[in-house]
């Protein structure tokens, strides 16, 4: 995630070379300092690793960082600042992308905090057991559909997924707590962790079967012509 | 010193030209008064004619006219092949692309270059009415275009002579247009049916940020269409106009006529056609219209529905809906529109010039005079790269806010290999060949060793404009990677570097060299300028550390100035102007004080 600045002292302005740190702005030049400089996500946006988060909070976050780095506000600086505001921008952006969703928040946070960090993300499978729960449910909502119509198997499914969400959401704040309480990130519990990734990935496969389901709004997507 | 940013809507059939003063839009009229420039390029024996009196050529056989080009920009031949019957005037394919033959001048000529008469007709319409010459530039395109058509339109931008800022959104545009950045928080639709295009956006507002929650659309469905769907109304009623219509004129005809009726009708009730050379007397009715065009509003909601899905937007969420482009005037467009949301319709501000004042609007933003708007929009097409067996493997969703960047690791695949081959994507498709080729990327000069163990990290960049970059680093190394890059569509950088050299848009006018005289005029003044402060002042007001470095900052401007590259030049004089700014403030803080005398300010 590192930007052009790779062989340079990070917590020094790539400008004037005194101490930034993990400042936006220099605060002797008051130029833009490249984000990509930090470790993930969640310090670019300047917010505490967490898996629950208050959607207003992030979303002024991100506005504020917004204001800050965007191209549109960078237009008189040389080309050099020019790049910094745009690399920073995109990134900014891929970070609220990724934590405005709790799902994909949760799979981000296991994959940041996990014993073995890529940038990557960990390959997850389904167990055995979840895999055929999984195929078996998609079997029988096909057939459901196939006989009356795709309303009541779409309704069926919307409850199994509100369900996993809820015991993902309360997994999430079983493990918050424990942040709170002190316990280093890299430091939960094994089987929460395991829990977490299963039931997401569970998740992941009902939307799947959601998605195959639903009727489409039309041909979407880009045709030729 | 702020800059005067332009705004300029480059529509299929009119174009127009906007800008901010002193916090109020104005669109700048022509001698005439008309604020509307008809896209419409003629070429004669007479030279180059554009607008209205261009338009005037349409039957003159000696003239070749152009309209509608922007339905060619940044597509291929096979792209545009379909819609080639309904122009009067002749496209040929060149080296894949639709050129439009220059017969008095044995050449052919690009759509970004008619694009390119039209900006810079509208560029010199500016600089007399501002009486000031005008170089920046905001241009709008519908919020669907894909990277070809944006990197076109920018192209156009250039061999008119202009400095495009920025492409903006059509929809986005006539949002900011609105003015709904002070106080109207919430989610609003923008729904902007033009005459060839048809976009729908979805945008939440809060506290002056602009953000896109999703965008959709269709880039052949258009007003011109409900025209297509009343000719054939007619021709069904009296067959034997289908003979006649065979021919150029009588179709234009039939199209011109159909197009009158279908306005009278957003007024009127009924209206009589009448043409007697082909015998047609014909009443059309609203609801005959209505009947018509209903296929056709149904196919604006497709995109409305799938955008408002992407965004997880359920429909009673949208708190208004603004209307843009000619063809809402539709009442039938307006009623669907409400039976939909059934919530308030914005249609005050002139759906002809909404998305020009819109985009006045952004020029000023990006002027650096404007500070509490800012406009977060997002890709409308999915990038991806074909992989293995002719898939596509996406690397950047659609509606993604952008700026946006995915990076991804290439590697080779046989012992010795020195080059790569990325074929980049844009659509929603599964298989690569059902999606638009964008561009084929090589990845050139690899150092030969086994298979594998290449690491090339590619970066895809979409900017601002929705227009993508593609750098690559070798991670071994940590040099930059060269990249060589065959476009699909759209003309490749070296033909637009040879066509603003000879356009005869400006022909004298090469922008690279305009830009190092302006750079180098303007680095003078402040080298001017920093040398006489400099002369005047002494250690005290400047300790000798900072004149040093304003003075080591001179020598490199200077130096810059003996090169030819204006945007270093560009850069430098900017660093000075950041060197000696805390004296700037310094000598003002100072001669205020002077000025006021030590006294204490009255309240
Ligand atoms: N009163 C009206 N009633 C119905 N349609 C109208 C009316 N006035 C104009 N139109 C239609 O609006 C269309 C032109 O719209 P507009 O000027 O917004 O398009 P444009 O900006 O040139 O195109 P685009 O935005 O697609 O590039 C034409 O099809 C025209 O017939
Ligand atoms: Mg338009």
């Amino acid at each position: 995630m590192s930007v052009s600045s790779a062989h340079t002292d990070p917590s020094l302005c790539w400008n004037c070379r005194e101490t930034v740190s993990d400042a936006d702005i220099c605060p002797s030049c008051v130029k833009i300092q490249p984000v990509g400089r930090k470790a993930d996500f969640y310090s670019i946006l300047g917010l505490p690793v967490r898996l629950i988060m208050e959607p207003g909070q992030l979303t002024d976050r991100f506005h504020g960082k917004s204001r800050i780095f965007h191209p549109d506000f960078h237009q008189d600086e040389e080309s050099g600042e020019q790049l910094i505001s745009l690399e920073n921008a995109a990134l900014v952006n891929q970070a609220f992308k990724t934590l405005k969703d709790p799902y994909d928040r949760a799979a981000y946070f296991l994959d940041l905090t996990g014993p073995h960090h890529s940038p990557q993300g960990q390959k997850t499978t389904l167990s055995p057991i979840l895999l055929m729960e999984v195929m078996e449910l998609k079997e029988s909502l096909e057939e459901e559909a196939g006989e009356r119509g795709t309303d009541e198997a779409l309704s069926r499914l919307a409850r199994r997924v509100a369900e996993e969400e809820t015991r993902i959401l309360d997994l999430m704040k079983k493990m918050d707590a424990l942040l709170e309480g002190g316990t280093d990130a890299g430091q939960l519990p094994e089987n929460d962790r395991s829990a977490l990734r299963q039931a997401l990935e569970y998740r992941k496969y009902l939307k799947s079967i959601e998605r195959d389901l639903k009727p489409r709004p039309g041909n979407i997507g880009n045709p030729k012509h | 010193m702020s800059r005067t940013v332009v705004g300029i809507d480059l529509g299929t059939t009119n174009s127009l030209v906007a800008v901010m003063i002193d916090d109020r839009i104005v669109v700048i009229p022509d001698d005439d008064g008309r604020p509307l420039l008809p896209s419409v390029v003629a070429f004669s024996q007479a030279g180059v004619q554009v607008g209205y009196s261009a338009k005037a050529r349409l039957n003159d056989p000696e003239t070749t006219v152009v309209y509608s080009a922007k339905r060619l920009m940044g597509k291929s031949y096979d792209d545009v092949r379909e819609e080639l019957p309904r122009l009067s005037y002749p496209v040929e394919s060149v080296r894949d692309l639709p050129m439009i033959p220059d017969r008095l001048k044995n050449r052919h000529i690009s759509p970004p270059e008619i694009g390119a008469v039209v900006l810079a007709e509208l560029k010199k319409r500016a600089e007399i009415y501002l009486n000031q010459p005008i170089q920046d530039a905001v241009i709008t395109v519908p919020a669907y275009f894909n990277d070809a058509q944006r990197q076109a339109t920018k192209d156009a931008g250039q061999m008119a002579g202009l400095n495009v800022l920025r492409i903006v959104n059509e929809p986005t545009a006539a949002a900011l247009a609105y003015g709904f950045g002070s106080g109207k928080d919430g989610i609003f639709a923008i729904y902007d049916l033009g005459g060839g295009t048809f976009d729908f956006s979805l945008l939440k507002i809060q506290k002056g940020i602009f953000e896109v929650l999703a965008t959709n659309g269709d880039t052949h469905l258009g007003g011109d269409d409900f025209d297509q769907a009343i000719v054939r109304h007619w021709q069904s009623v009296h067959p034997e106009l289908k003979n006649s219509s065979e021919r150029y004129e009588v179709r234009d005809l039939l199209r011109k006529e159909a197009e009158k009726a279908k306005i009278a009708l957003s007024t009127t009730d009924s209206s009589r056609v009448t043409v007697p050379s082909l015998g047609l007397d014909s009443t059309l009715t609203r609801d005959i219209l209505n009947r018509l065009v209903e296929p056709l509003v149904q196919r604006t909601l497709v995109p409305v529905r799938q955008a408002l899905e992407d965004a997880g937007v359920p429909v009673e969420r949208v708190d208004g809906v603004i209307l843009v482009g000619g063809a809402t005037r539709l009442p039938r467009i307006k009623e669907a529109v409400r039976d939909l949301f059934g919530k308030p319709i914005y249609d005050s501000v002139d759906p002809d010039l909404v998305v020009a004042e819109g985009a006045a609007v952004q020029g000023h933003i990006l002027s650096g005079q404007r500070k509490d708007l800012l406009l977060l929009d997002v890709t409308p097409l999915s990038l991806g790269i074909e992989t293995m067996g002719g898939v596509t493997s996406t690397l950047i969703p659609r509606n993604t806010t952008i700026p946006t960047q995915a990076k991804e690791m290439f590697t080779t695949f046989l012992d010795g290999q020195t080059r790569v081959d990325i074929h980049v994507l844009q659509g929603e498709r599964e298989l690569a060949k059902d999606n638009r080729s964008l561009a084929r990327f090589s990845l050139t000069g690899i150092e030969p060793m086994i298979a594998g163990a290449a690491r090339i990290e590619v970066t895809f960049m979409i900017d601002a404009n929705g227009i993508l970059d593609v750098r690559a680093v070798d991670q071994r190394t940590g040099q930059s990677q060269g990249v060589v890059v065959h476009s699909s569509y759209g003309l490749s950088r070296d033909d637009v570097r040879d066509l603003i050299k000879e356009s005869f848009v400006h022909a004298k006018e090469d922008f690279e060299t305009r830009l190092l005289i302006d750079a180098r005029t303007e680095a003078r003044t402040v080298l001017n300028a920093t040398r006489r402060a400099l002369e005047r002042l002494d250690d005290a007001i400047v300790p000798p550390e900072e004149r040093a470095g304003i003075v080591e900052q001179m020598r490199l401007l200077e130096t810059a100035m003996e090169g030819t590259d204006g945007r270093k030049v560009r850069d430098e004089t900017t660093r000075l102007d950041q060197v000696t700014r805390p004296l700037a403030e310094r000598l003002m803080n100072h001669s205020v004080q002077e000025a006021l005398g030590g006294k204490a300010v009255d309240n």
